[in-house]
């Protein structure tokens, strides 16, 4: 294979050679009249802020490419271009016939701005501004404008951010915190409104309920009692006046009881259940304490009684009715209805309590009935309340955050550009890359060449070898006879190779000459 | 009288009067059969010996060779293209022992493929070893390079064909070549026809028993009948195919139109891999052939006659070959 190979590039080699000679001496020639262009490179790096972040949080991203591709707008805006094409002059041929919009996206075209990674993986914190112009010292005034640019809008970008943030901030602040006022105006008046029915005063209803139960029973109690004494004066009463009304009473016989004695009767008696109830209850118990109270009135009408008593002697003859009652007697009923009008008064009075007891009573009770829908309210306004409060309180934080980050940013200790190489004036043109252009076109030469040539020996389809006159005819090949060239014949066959060396040593030259020149011109 | 006819008049009284002595046979040599008697006197005829050369009734003609002519194994012994016009000689001879192989047309498919130089040098190689007797026929009738280069404006096969002329007495000896040669006679519109005739054939076939080798050169098949018409004459036929130039197709063609079974080999002419391959090594045998060359004598080149460089010397003739 590497034979046939060979033949073939023999064979064809002005195929070969020469559409090879003509593009590569060709392209270097369109190069020559393709004017160099210039790169200046600046390269800035983003120097964070001073103050740790768990201090002062940045208002403003710290993405490179975020931060690049907002910059971009901003300095790559048609009136910033506009003003340094004016400025610097620049494409002074195309100004006359082309609209600034034009001029302005030539511009944008010969700008680049990139990041620059440092490791993989690893955040970028570094970009390059580049400009390419024809004139390297243009280039290098316009990367250092635009780096200017990019670097003082960068500064003023994030004050305007940091400011705009915290005036942002601030009126937030001020209505969540009017919001949460009104709230608590209304949770205040709710408060007020359904004051004894909240759920917290809950157990104060209670307690004070259950007081007034006991007071209640204390009310009835007493109210029995003096009920009962009410009762026991009025039996006392008709008993003195029935006393007083018998006037005569037999000598024979026994004599009857005098009140004395029935008072000494109902005196043992009461003591006698007193005893009673003290085996059952103790001396705090109402029953026994209104037993002591009722034993000490009788035993002070007992007293009465028997200081009474002697005056009218052991025996007394009853007073006909239509005689004067005993002015002893009187007294004591006069006692016992003042007693029963004192009884009458408590009684009243006792019952007039009982009802307030009883509406009070009430009154707590329905507040304990309401206490769940109260409750129930108040948990939905304590719930928002709450919300309110804590993105009050959310904003509130922010706000300083914010307006610590103002101060940094105005302080510029924040995060910012700093340039670390400066626009550069190149001296080597970045494009057109010349020597890689001519031999790509030497390539191309070659490359066309060899398709000219592959063509050329598809269409040829005479015999060039005995292995192909053997592979393809199936007839036997006896022999390969050389060319027979007679003096002159061979004369001209050398003379034919001298030029085909020369015209092939041309073309070569001619090819390494254009590579030359293009390597020269580089420099 | 040429020794050849006298033997032959011999033989005419034996077979009248059996009992006459059988004729012996040219001097110094003897065969047991009449043909191989015959075809001795006729080796002996045609060794170059002056002596034997009276015995023949050929014409000689002496022809002028040029560098033009390309006749290495002649003129460039030592050169690359006459070892290989040795090596077809070789080979030739190789096919002749499993097959019949005395008659052979030169033939290409396009003109200019070089059929002409390869019979001349085919010839002269067959010879100058083992000296067999060599016929070269001119059968290209429209338009002969041979006859144009070796014997113009003279008869030939066309007249033999049409007009039954003998064939002997046209042949020619040709000095320094030292092979017979036919000439294709005159331009002939029908030549085709000439050629497809059975006389053309007997006539070849009469032609082979006479000679060793009888090579035939023809028009090239692409544009014309004639070689296929021929290739039907002769024991085989050989394509001469000329490197980098003549189309793969036309060469499949025409060997389609010779017919395969015809053809016994092709000839690849003006190979410059060959040229490669002999200049890297003939410098090592050349140099001792170069030697032997120079000691050699020089090529005969008789005084020119201002005609083409072709003077004749001509013998009266004597011989009528049987019919």
């Amino acid at each position: 294979m590497l034979d046939n190979m060979q033949r073939f590039a023999f064979r064809r080699r002005w195929w070969l050679g020469v559409p090879a000679c003509v593009v590569s001496v060709g392209t270097v020639i369109a190069l020559a009249f393709v004017p160099s262009q210039y790169t200046s490179e600046a390269t800035l790096i983003i120097v964070q802020q001073q103050i740790p972040e768990r201090y002062v949080v940045p208002t403003t991203t710290t993405d490179i490419n975020t931060v690049l591709g907002a910059m971009a707008g901003e300095v790559l805006s048609r009136t910033r271009l506009l003003a340094i094409i004016d400025s610097l002059n620049l494409y002074s041929h195309q100004k006359a016939r082309t609209a600034p919009e034009a001029l302005v996206d030539l511009m944008r075209r010969n700008i680049t701005m990139a990041p620059v990674a440092k490791t993989p993986g690893r955040m970028v914190d570094a970009f390059s501004i580049s400009f390419t112009a024809d004139d390297p010292r243009i280039a290098k005034e316009v990367t250092g404008r635009l780096t200017d640019v990019f670097i003082s809008e960068n500064i003023k970008t994030r004050t305007d951010q940091a400011t705009t943030t915290t005036g942002f901030l601030r009126e937030q602040v001020e209505a969540a915190k009017q919001k949460l006022t009104d709230h608590e105006e209304r949770l205040r008046n709710f408060k007020m409104q359904y004051l004894g029915e909240l759920p917290e005063q809950q157990q104060g209803n209670l307690n004070i309920l259950g007081g007034l139960h006991s007071e209640l029973d204390n009310i009835m109690t007493a109210l029995n009692r003096a009920r009962q004494q009410k009762l026991y004066l009025e039996s006392l009463l008709n008993e003195y006046r029935r006393l007083n009304r018998r006037t005569v009473t037999a000598a024979v016989g026994p004599s009857a009881e005098s009140p004395l004695q029935l008072a000494q009767r109902d005196l043992a008696r009461m003591r006698s259940e007193l005893v009673q109830l003290r085996s059952r209850y103790t001396e705090n118990y109402p029953d026994v304490v209104y037993k002591e109270e009722e034993v000490g009135k009788q035993e002070a009408v007992v007293t009465r009684l028997a200081q009474s008593e002697p005056r009218r002697g052991p025996t007394r003859q009853p007073l006909p009715p239509s005689a004067d009652p005993d002015p002893e007697a009187n007294t004591a009923i006069a006692q016992l209805n003042s007693q029963l009008n004192a009884n009458g008064l408590e009684i009243e009075d006792l019952t007039r309590s009982r009802a307030k007891v009883s509406a009070e009573i009430e009154h707590y009770q329905s507040r304990l009935n309401l206490a769940p829908v109260r409750e129930q309210q108040l948990t939905a306004m304590l719930r928002d309340y709450d919300l309110l409060k804590q993105n009050y309180t959310d904003l509130l934080h922010k706000q300083l955050q914010a307006q610590l980050a103002g101060n940094l940013e105005k302080r510029q200790e924040g995060q910012q550009f700093r340039l670390v190489d400066p626009p550069n004036l190149p001296l080597m043109a970045s494009s057109p890359k010349r020597l890689k252009i001519s031999l790509g076109g030497l390539a191309a030469g070659l490359v066309f060449g060899l398709a000219l040539a592959v063509l050329a020996d598809k269409r040829d389809s005479s015999v060039h070898s005995e292995q192909l006159l053997s592979e393809r005819l199936h007839v036997p090949l006896i022999v390969a006879i050389p060319r027979i060239r007679t003096h002159e014949e061979q004369r001209a066959v050398f003379r034919k190779r001298v030029l085909e060396s020369v015209a092939g040593s041309l073309l070569i030259l001619a090819i390494l000459a254009a590579q030359l020149h293009v390597i020269l011109q580089r420099g | 009288m040429s020794r050849l006819f006298e033997y032959l008049r011999a033989l005419d009284r034996q077979i009248e009067h059996p009992a006459a002595a059988k004729p012996s046979g040219s001097k110094g040599i003897q065969h047991d059969d009449d043909a191989g008697q015959i075809l001795s006197i006729l080796h002996l005829a045609q060794s170059g010996d002056p002596a034997a050369e009276e015995s023949t009734n050929f014409a000689v003609a002496e022809v002028t060779l040029v560098a033009e002519d390309r006749l290495a194994c002649h003129a460039e012994p030592s050169s690359p293209a006459a070892h290989r016009y040795r090596l077809l000689r070789v080979r030739l001879r190789e096919m002749r022992k499993v097959r019949n192989l005395k008659t052979v047309l030169i033939t290409s498919a396009l003109p200019q493929d070089g059929k002409t130089t390869v019979l001349m040098n085919i010839a002269t190689a067959l010879r100058q070893q083992a000296r067999d007797s060599v016929l070269v026929v001119d059968g290209d009738l429209h338009r002969s390079s041979l006859s144009g280069r070796f014997s113009p404006r003279s008869i030939g096969l066309a007249e033999c064909v049409k007009s039954s002329v003998d064939p002997s007495s046209v042949i020619k000896h040709l000095q320094p070549l030292d092979w017979h040669f036919l000439p294709a006679g005159t331009p002939s519109e029908n030549a085709s026809e000439l050629l497809q005739s059975d006389a053309a054939a007997s006539i070849i076939h009469r032609l082979s028993s006479c000679f060793d080798w009888v090579l035939i050169d023809s028009p090239p098949v692409a544009p014309l009948a004639d070689a296929v018409s021929l290739a039907r004459h002769v024991d085989g036929t050989l394509f001469v195919i000329k490197a980098d130039v003549t189309p793969f197709k036309a060469v499949e063609q025409a060997v389609s139109l010779i017919g395969r079974k015809r053809v016994i080999g092709a000839v690849l002419n003006g190979t410059q891999e060959t040229d490669r391959l002999y200049d890297r090594y003939s410098g090592y045998y050349g140099r001792d052939d170069a030697k032997r060359q120079s000691a050699a004598p020089p090529v005969h080149t008789p005084p020119t006659d201002g005609g083409g460089g072709l003077t004749q010397k001509i013998i009266p003739r004597e011989l009528h070959l049987p019919a």
